[in-house]
């Protein structure tokens, strides 16, 4: 007893000592620099606890990169965990199931906390009628892996059609509010078990502990999706276009976690060698727990597949074992004049992509294959892989890559346009992937080239002068963590004083702080940057930003701010008096109703589109007195 | 023990967290701040691709049997996975990276899948690389017996195999070159075809003495494919192709199944004097010594249905000319047909950004 009140005291003093303003929010959140003062979990080894991400699909545990994992050598009751598991790797629809072979392993003697628990099961191809809607739910309710859950209270949600670019669309109706979607106070109990079935550790984890569980950011639905469609000929249309194409059907269960906001509820690895598994067990489903193996792998017999750096911070040939972590850094050539880089040069750059101990990933000048990811052989390195979107149904997965952007202060939100109002190499939505998304199966030899680490990009001869940020974006899964990052790295161009973003938007750390602040959330980026999110996110096929951050927080159950009061992430009255169907839709689903269908599927760049600002005179000159709006 | 000492981390980052969570130093990066400036190495340019024997290639294909009378044969494409190119992959060769006829770098053997990788040649635009295949000591086998057993499948006749060039040189601009396609021919396909025909002709000819410097200035191999709807890896001959060089002499080549007639090189190739092939692949002798350069004009003598509609398939096609200079030895070229009939031009349009494909190197 005496030490906790130790402890108490001793805290109080550290925070009255700070002589810090704990209600200034106007510092930034900063990067991960700030974790370990900050007992920031997400920050690997520099925290006190490893964030562990379990997955499963159709009965299986995965991998983050979608291969089902391996039993291995444990007793569980028969029938507890199946002998073959589908690949979700195989795309739609899914191959037969097979022996699963990958593993997944975790340190003994390391202290985890759950960041993420998602529990995935689909079938595809199995509800094919275009209008029955009743058929995928009742299979929800009926059939699928959850169907000992609550689902009283089951509705028909909103029903989407998302632009897959290319004139390709998909629609995906939402099956909202069952009983166990609303529920607030049911836990996870994990427990870590050795190979003979005892269980050697446990902690439990309310439901509330998780900040996401939200469909737009790829975590918990119920949903039937048709996908590869022409858009529809009119409201309702009953008749999937075109004829006779036969879409994708997919529906699925996903129940997704994440962003644990209680880190101190830990759990220790006991110190075991060989197989075991992790039980988790849900309180909504008491008897059917779920299983995942691992396999224990003391931290002295890592294997020393990653790269000491030197002093240029670039990797050296020495080979050293990786620790847990993600951190990225940028090597830029100096601009020809030593300062800053003129209009028509060339950005010439090294991504050196780091363990959370300083550690390379990859050699200096190459990245691990796009197969050396897939099979667990890239000391966590991760690229995109298409089947953790499609069909795990993930929207930021492992998708890595860079973009480069600027400057600054021209960074505003480009509405139904590629004619972007600053530079963005490159100009479409999507960064320059270091793996492009679909090649690795189609092009011969692809998946087996080592991607370059360097990049080049030139800038335009009529280049503006400001700062310029390469953006780049990692993902890493490694002993049982898995982590997304997205940092900025600057370079001026044309002079050397440095400019700002427009400071239109901000304010998320009001919210988003400690455990839960951006760096540690989604994309993993700190709010510092938030207004680098548009320079990706300006067409419905990646999420439009308006669309996605209204739609996020206005179907959030963690949201507790008034969701009429823009004033809080609107830094400028300018900023919230655009409107369209697309920022607007995000909390007002369907506002107009049917009266502007057809803009939904005009495409992106053809004016008129959803993106179009519309009724000025209602929304902008005279705006909606119920929100409340930055000052004139 | 560890478990404690790992409490206490926990304790201490908690306690951390309040003593240093509002430090002043927690502000925003600077933006512009240029310590990431630095000098780095020479750049480098990863080169990457496939190995192939078109010759085999166009083989496996003529040949493949029917597994299933409801399933579609394998396309002819240079894609992953596709049954062709394992049938014609150049495995155990080594593919050398060329500049001004002498060797910068070279891959490992060349895998199953006729993949390959060269991991560093110096980047820039000014620079012309070209490819060679080498043939192991031991030589090549095509058709992959092992994943394709005849029966059902036909073997590939067996063959000697030269170093092959490519004759398209490439730059390395950005810093990875990749599906860089490399052909390598043997004694079984065009070359036998080539020799025979000389024979005939009364200039006694053998494969080996066309890739010998002694007694010609090279063989330029350039097979004309149908446009392709995915990058350039469509790999259907163009029929209807008439050729016409500036310099040496040219010889259509054509094909039929094995053994059909007196004349067929073990693979079923022949050559003809005309202008005009039906697969669009053509083979130009040089004389010794000759190093001018060289430009082979094309024609597409092909017609199309008027009610046809796809661009891809509308002929007559355009068929770029190709120049190059000659070399000893034996090069090799695929050439794609562009389509003639290009959507309209619609000022209004607001385009939308083309792909970086700066990685193909073409």
């Amino acid at each position: 007893m005496k030490k906790p009140l130790a402890l108490l005291l001793c805290l109080s003093s550290w925070v009255l000592g700070s002589g810090c303003n704990l209600f200034d929010v106007s510092d930034a959140e900063g990067t991960r620099g700030r974790g370990a003062r900050a007992f920031d979990p997400y920050s690997s080894s520099a925290s006190g606890a490893i964030s562990l991400s379990l997955l499963a699909f159709n009965g299986c545990a995965i991998l983050p990169n979608g291969e089902p994992v391996a039993l291995g050598d444990v007793n569980l009751p028969d029938g507890a965990y199946p002998d073959v598991c589908t690949r979700l790797n195989d795309g739609a629809p899914l191959g037969p199931p097979s022996p699963p072979f990958a593993r997944l392993n975790v340190t003994p003697g390391t202290v985890y906390f759950l960041r993420e628990i998602t529990l995935v099961d689909t079938v595809f191809g199995q509800h094919t009628q275009f209008n029955d809607r009743q058929a995928p739910a009742t299979w929800a309710r009926r059939q699928s892996r959850f169907k000992s859950l609550d689902w009283s209270g089951l509705t028909i949600g909103q029903e989407t059609w998302r632009d897959r670019g290319g004139g390709s669309f998909q629609r995906e109706t939402y099956f909202e509010n069952a009983a166990w979607m609303i529920s607030n106070n049911d836990s996870f109990q994990v427990e870590v078990l050795d190979s003979d079935g005892n269980v050697r550790a446990s902690q439990t984890y309310l439901r509330r502990d998780f900040l996401a569980e939200n469909a737009t950011t790829g975590r918990t639905r119920v949903s039937w999706t048709v996908d590869g469609l022409e858009r529809p000929r009119f409201p309702d249309d009953p008749e999937p276009q075109p004829p006779g194409v036969e879409p994708i059907y997919q529906t699925v269960v996903k129940v997704s976690v994440a962003n644990a906001t209680n880190p101190f509820k830990s759990i220790t690895m006991p110190d075991l060698s060989g197989d075991g598994v992790i039980r988790v067990t849900w309180s909504l489903m008491p008897s059917e727990p779920f299983y995942f193996p691992v396999t224990f792998v003391p931290e002295q017999e890592r294997p020393a597949t990653c790269f000491r750096l030197g002093a240029d911070g670039l990797a050296t040939d020495e080979r050293v074992p990786c620790g847990f972590g993600l951190e990225q850094a940028v090597r830029i050539r100096t601009p020809q004049n030593g300062r800053y880089f003129m209009p028509g040069e060339t950005v010439d750059f090294m991504v050196s992509l780091r363990d959370g101990d300083g550690n390379g990933l990859h050699s200096r000048d190459l990245l691990p294959t796009f197969n050396d990811y897939m099979n667990g052989e890239s000391n966590g390195l991760a690229y995109f892989n298409d089947y953790m979107i499609f069909t795990y149904r993930d929207t930021s997965s492992s998708e890595s890559g860079f973009k480069v952007v600027g400057p600054l202060q021209d960074l505003r939100v480009a509405n139904g346009t590629y004619q972007l109002p600053y530079f963005s190499y490159p100009g479409t939505s999507e960064p320059r992937f270091f793996v492009e998304p679909g090649l690795p199966s189609l092009l011969p030899g692809y998946a087996d080239s080592q991607p370059p680490a360097r990049y080049a990009v030139t800038l335009p001869p009529d280049a503006k002068a400001g700062t310029y940020a390469i953006v780049v974006k990692g993902h890493r899964s490694y002993m049982g963590e898995r982590l997304n990052r997205l940092d900025p790295f600057f370079f001026q161009v044309g002079q050397e004083q440095v400019t700002k973003y427009p400071e239109r938007i901000g304010n998320c750390q009001v919210c988003h702080n400690g455990t839960n602040s951006l760096s540690n959330l989604h994309h993993g980026m700190a709010v510092d940057h938030v207004e680098l999110c548009k320079t990706c996110h300006f067409e419905q096929a990646v999420g439009q930003v308006a669309d996605i951050v209204h739609r996020i927080h206005a179907s959030s159950r963690k949201y507790s701010q008034n969701r009429a009061d823009c004033t809080l992430c609107h830094l400028t009255r300018e900023s919230t008096l655009r409107p369209s169907l697309m920022s607007c839709n995000g909390c007002h689903v369907q506002s107009h109703g049917t009266e502007y269908y057809d803009l939904y599927f005009a495409a992106m760049h053809v004016t008129p589109n959803a993106y179009g600002n519309c009724a000025n005179a209602c929304h902008a000159e005279t705006p909606p007195k119920q929100h409340l709006l930055p000052p004139l | 023990m560890r478990t404690s000492l790992r409490a206490f981390a926990v304790t201490s980052s908690l306690a951390l967290a309040f003593s240093g969570g509002c430090s002043s130093s927690d502000g925003p990066p600077t933006p512009g701040a240029n310590d990431h400036y630095t000098d780095l190495p020479e750049a480098k340019t990863t080169v990457s691709g496939i190995a192939f024997d078109p010759e085999a290639f166009f083989f496996s294909v003529t040949n493949f049997p029917v597994m299933d009378p409801d399933a579609p044969p394998p396309p002819p494409f240079l894609f992953e996975n596709i049954p062709h190119v394992y049938r014609s992959a150049a495995v155990g060769a080594r593919v050398s990276v060329l500049h001004a006829g002498g060797v910068l770098d070279s891959s490992g053997p060349v895998a199953p899948n006729g993949v390959w990788q060269v991991l560093g040649v110096p980047s820039g635009t000014e620079t012309m690389y070209k490819l060679r295949v080498e043939p192991p000591q031991e030589g090549l086998v095509m058709g992959a017996p092992e994943m394709f057993p005849s029966p059902p499948f036909e073997p590939v006749p067996e063959a000697t195999y030269f170093p092959t060039s490519t004759l398209r040189p490439f730059t390395a601009g950005p810093s990875s070159c990749l599906v860089q396609v490399a052909g390598v021919v043997g004694d079984a396909g065009a070359l036998a075809a080539v020799a025979t025909l000389r024979t005939e002709m009364g200039i006694p000819t053998t494969p080996a003495d066309l890739v010998n410097p002694m007694r010609t200035g090279g063989v330029a191999l350039i097979w004309v494919y149908t446009p392709s709807e995915a990058f350039d890896l469509f790999n259907i001959p163009a029929d209807s192709i008439a050729a016409e060089t500036s310099a040496g002499s040219l010889y259509a080549i054509e094909w039929a199944p094995p053994g059909l007639f007196p004349g067929q090189s073990p693979l079923g190739y022949f050559a003809t004097p005309e202008a005009t092939s039906s697969l669009g692949y053509f083979a130009v002798v040089f004389p010794p010594g000759m190093t001018e350069p060289v430009t082979v004009s094309f024609v597409d003598e092909g017609t199309s249905p008027p009610e046809e509609e796809s661009p891809f398939q509308i002929r007559p096609w355009n068929i770029p000319s190709f120049t190059l200079t000659p070399e000893p030895g034996v090069g090799f070229a695929r050439l794609h047909a562009i389509p003639s009939v290009m959507p309209p031009f619609d000022p209004d349009e607001e385009q939308e950004p083309a792909p970086d494909l700066g990685w193909m190197c073409r």
